[in-house]
């Protein structure tokens, strides 16, 4: 049987794999360093007996590769982890912001306001149901929007087929009312779904 | 595949190397070294895990409650007692037992269909 004990190959891998361990999130190293050091040896030690040194070494850049691996993936999971309460609210935000320009410039377009306010009822209901917990904020940039685009469109001259025959940023505030309103329907219409989902799962 | 994690409202994305440690565990509590031997024998040396892999998918595993990791230690005499021991939950038997089933009715459909590889119809 080969001697494995004193071998050099095997304490250079095992120190090697220990030092470059160093590049995992702090938590997990402390948690599973140990017993990751501890299966790289025991890997070491049947690659030894089977090939050798050079089994010893094929070890060694495995082990490097998979822990380099491992370290960029637990680095981007960190990363977006991190970030992906401030992505999904950036894009609920661009969602709410865009419905909210398209109902207003058609309202600006046209002859009558149950169309643009209907739509502003669906887009901020749909919104507050897929995520309850931001419907306040797409009700308000939905709503916003409405005021925004009529002064934009006052300021710059856009031609105008509103019943009032011009552009009032200030009548246009009055969007927020069903603005608001569909967004807590839609959230509470969600709660309502879930409680009710989660009573026929039990 | 998704396995509804029914305590804390996670889910966790049953990978091949999470499922063919839960084939493992399975077979009753293992140490980290067994289950990364064990996993290669089953794969018939097509798959190989790394260390890093293994501990990154154990603690997964143990964030979503599939396995736990057993209190005791081995006796000294017979085994290392540092190492530590990890047994399937019933949410990991669970998981493993739904993934068994979605894979033998996807076996059931490609052995009634026959498949086609490199052109050639392939009956099973």
């Amino acid at each position: 049987m080969k001697q494995f004990h004193n071998n050099f190959w095997m304490t250079f891998s095992v120190y090697v794999y220990q030092r470059l361990s160093f590049i995992l999130p702090a938590e997990f190293r402390l948690n599973y360093g140990r017993d990751m050091s501890q299966v790289f040896r025991d890997c070491c030690r049947r690659a030894y007996l089977r090939k050798g040194n050079v089994g010893v070494l094929g070890e060694l850049v495995a082990g490097t590769f998979d822990l380099l691996i491992n370290a960029v993936r637990a680095g981007i999971t960190a990363l977006i982890d991190d970030n992906r309460r401030m992505l999904v609210l950036l894009m609920i935000s661009m969602v709410g912001t865009g419905a909210g320009a398209y109902a207003a410039f058609a309202d600006l377009q046209g002859n009558e306001w149950p169309g643009p306010i209907f739509m502003v009822v669906i887009f901020t209901f749909a919104l507050g149901f897929l995520r309850p917990s931001s419907s306040w904020l797409t009700g308000l940039l939905i709503g916003l929007m409405f005021p925004v685009m009529h002064f934009v469109a006052r300021n710059k001259g856009w031609e105008i087929a509103h019943p009032t025959g011009g552009s009032s940023p200030y009548w246009a505030s009055l969007a927020l009312i069903p603005a608001l309103i569909g967004s807590t329907f839609g959230a509470v219409s969600r709660s309502v779904l879930d409680h009710i989902v989660s009573r026929f799962e039990q | 595949m998704k396995n509804q994690n029914t305590n804390d409202d996670r889910s966790i994305t049953l990978t091949p190397t999470i499922f063919h440690i839960l084939v493992v565990l399975s077979g009753g509590d293992r140490h980290g070294y067994a289950i990364l031997r064990e996993v290669e024998e089953i794969a018939e040396g097509k798959a190989k895990l790394g260390p890093t892999t293994l501990y990154r998918s154990i603690k997964t595993m143990l964030d979503g409650k599939l396995i736990q990791e057993l209190d005791e230690r081995p006796d000294p005499e017979l085994d290392d007692e540092r190492r530590r021991y990890y047994r399937l939950t019933d949410l990991g038997a669970k998981a493993l037992s739904d993934e068994v089933s979605r894979l033998e009715s996807l076996l059931k459909v490609v052995r009634k269909n026959s498949i086609l590889i490199d052109n050639r119809r392939i009956a099973f």
